[in-house]
């Protein structure tokens, strides 16, 4: 219950209403301007909205793991699902825009993605705080966040296959890049999992 | 050395004897009619279970490759068999043929791409057929045997004309009338020998209406003023008059501003309870996501993601009617089609054509309009001296008359006189309809079909 009653705080908190705030700023208008003005048209605007969607949240989850990689662990697990929760919140949209567009894929898939690769995401941004933090690096945070998305996009352009790249896996299902995606999402919650305080003997 | 000779001879005459086995002609007398249905004829001796594919190349330099197939399988056969069937053949770029067995390509070939024309055949069946060269100033001119036309309806709708002089055997009733009745005009010079009396009986005077043809009886000395006076209908124009009636469209979208509202007033909420949700944000804000994706998806998801829409048309004159159906499908999401009749696609797409079906993949958000093989049915509305009557069980509505305008509705069975009333302009499809039909023609519609009946030929 403690965990729920600090859950809740976490969302009224002023840099995650900020963040939220502009998320989901960012998602109204992709779907404001991809949406039909004519009545009888064809509709694409899930391909617009579905990767905004999936680009915002793993930029909010790279930044949130690397900013609080050296925060307390119970500060970490109550910000990490706050994220988490945030990737369920914002998901109307994506409904929304799969409802009239008719996208080759399931919409099942999309929300699996999105949730999973944001979890990932977040162990990944945990890693690299931790990493920049010991190399003395942490200054760099606000170049390496972004260029992490832009290094799995150049990495399955190299290798070419859809691997890494999370925007190639919403337009074709890619097990390679979900079960990669899973296994980065469980060390991520293996590492926040809630862990017994050593006890100090008097 | 002569027993080489004769090995190598053998050999030769096995291996020519296989090839020559297989016949295919296309069209009359290798004379094709592109963007028309054209008679396919394939001959075979002593074959295995084969199979027929034609591969039909509808591209361009713009568009790229954009291939069409036909195919159809054959069982093992012992003597002579013979295959027909009608072919739609688009304007193409490369026209190849191939049948094989399971084991080897029995034959194969291939067809000059000069050989695409759109231009229309005018069959002359005549001993010296050069002397009736000079009356036909439009289409080309194609000799052909009485015997190898085919009774099929859809054969005709790239011949113009038949000419017969009686020259040669009569050629039998049945692919004359099939001929008529899909637009053709039947040219029967006089005078003809008694062995071409039933052909003499379709017509009593000298012009005459049969389905959406019609027949000419006259001499060879008045053989260009007849041809002046011959109106034959253009079939492919009234089909591409009713085109925007058949083809419905996607379904109605939402609009947009109560959309954008209600994702504006999601989203405000949605922070607002993180602001102030205290201990029931959680709980709360799921709650209002859920809501609002079932909303969004119950509202916004058309009913119909596929929709199948039938519309007929009924050209007729005398007892014969020529029907020619439009199938207009439209699916939303992306999906592999297989119509189980015979057809082509209106547009330029990738298809698989069969005697008895066609498949093609259609991209999401397809709007396709399919043109079925045409056939010949009775005719249900026609002329009665100064009445019109409708033998068909359904009413039709809409009935217009070129040049005396709108009519009651015919009920099931009734006999209406036609009267003059012009007060009510037609609507947009009649007046695309009307400049390509004659005067008196009659227009009128059920739920799904729409009838042309033809008036009779003053003599």
């Amino acid at each position: 219950m403690i965990f729920f009653t600090n859950l809740n705080k976490r969302f009224s908190q002023p840099d995650f209403i900020q963040m939220s705030l502009l998320f989901l700023t960012v998602l109204f208008f992709a779907f404001l301007i991809t949406w039909p003005t004519a009545n009888f048209v064809e509709t694409n605007s899930f391909f617009a909205v579905s990767q905004v969607r999936l680009v915002g949240l793993l930029l909010i989850a790279l930044s949130y793991g690397s900013v609080f990689s050296l925060k307390p662990l119970a500060e970490q697990r109550v910000t990490a699902i706050a994220v988490l929760a945030l990737s369920l919140f914002s998901a109307p949209f994506e409904v929304a825009s799969y409802a009239m567009s008719f996208p080759p894929l399931p919409l099942y898939w999309s929300l699996l993605i999105t949730t999973i690769d944001t979890l990932a995401f977040l162990g990944i941004g945990f890693s690299l705080g931790y990493s920049l933090s010991f190399l003395r690096l942490r200054f760099l945070l606000p170049l390496a966040v972004p260029s992490i998305l832009v290094a799995v996009v150049a990495a399955d352009i190299l290798i070419n296959t859809a691997l890494l790249n999370p925007l190639t896996a919403l337009t074709l299902i890619s097990l390679p890049h979900l079960f990669l995606m899973t296994v980065c999402a469980t060390l991520c919650l293996v590492y926040l999992r809630p862990r017994k305080e050593p006890s100090t003997s008097s | 050395m002569p027993h080489r000779f004769l090995i190598v001879f053998l050999l030769f005459a096995l291996l020519t004897a296989h090839a020559q086995n297989v016949t295919l002609e296309l069209g009359f007398n290798g004379e094709m009619v592109a963007g028309q249905w054209n008679p396919l004829r394939l001959s075979l001796r002593d074959h295995p279970n084969v199979e027929l594919l034609l591969s039909i190349d509808q591209g361009s330099l713009k568009d790229g490759v954009i291939p069409a197939t036909y195919s159809v399988k054959l069982p093992r056969r012992q003597g002579l068999s013979v295959f027909e069937d009608d072919v739609f053949l688009p304007e193409w770029r490369s026209l190849s043929w191939l049948v094989q067995s399971d084991e080897r390509i029995l034959a194969s070939g291939s067809f000059n791409r000069r050989q695409a024309n759109l231009l229309p055949l005018n069959l002359i069946l005549s001993s010296s057929p050069a002397k009736w060269l000079a009356f036909f100033e439009e289409g080309r001119p194609v000799e052909t045997i009485s015997h190898l036309l085919p009774d099929r309806v859809a054969t005709y709708g790239g011949v113009q004309t038949i000419l017969l002089d009686g020259s040669v055997s009569a050629p039998l009733l049945e692919p004359l009338v099939a001929a008529v009745s899909s637009g053709t005009t039947l040219i029967l010079v006089e005078p003809l020998p008694n062995t071409y009396n039933d052909i003499l009986r379709l017509s009593s005077t000298a012009f005459t209406r049969l389905g959406a043809g019609e027949i000419i009886k006259t001499t060879t000395s008045d053989l260009a003023t007849a041809l002046k006076r011959s109106d034959p209908l253009d079939l492919k124009l009234i089909r591409e008059s009713i085109t925007e009636e058949a083809k419905g469209s996607f379904p109605e979208l939402p609009p947009q501003y109560p959309v954008i509202v209600i994702a504006g007033l999601f989203s405000i909420g949605l922070l607002l309870i993180l602001r102030f949700g205290n201990n029931i944000t959680l709980s709360t804000a799921l709650l209002l996501s859920l809501m609002t994706s079932f909303v969004a998806w119950t509202w916004l998801r058309p009913a119909n993601a596929t929709q199948q829409k039938e519309t007929r048309l009924l050209v007729s004159s005398g007892d014969l009617a020529f029907q020619q159906s439009l199938e207009n499908l439209i699916t939303l999401p992306a999906q592999q089609l297989e119509l189980s009749y015979s057809a082509y696609p209106d547009q330029v797409v990738v298809y698989a054509q069969t005697p008895e079906s066609v498949t093609l993949d259609a991209p999401r958000w397809s709007n396709l309009l399919f043109v079925k093989k045409p056939r010949l049915t009775s005719a249900v509305l026609a002329w009665q001296d100064n009445s019109l009557v409708n033998t068909s069980s359904s009413t039709l509505s809409a009935v217009y008359v070129k040049g005396l305008g709108f009519q009651p509705d015919l009920l099931a069975g009734s006999l209406v006189e036609v009267q003059e009333n012009k007060s009510v302009n037609p609507s947009n499809l009649y007046t695309a309809l009307l400049p390509l039909l004659p005067e008196n023609s009659v227009i009128a519609r059920d739920n799904r079909t729409i009838f042309v009946a033809l008036p009779e030929v003053q003599p």
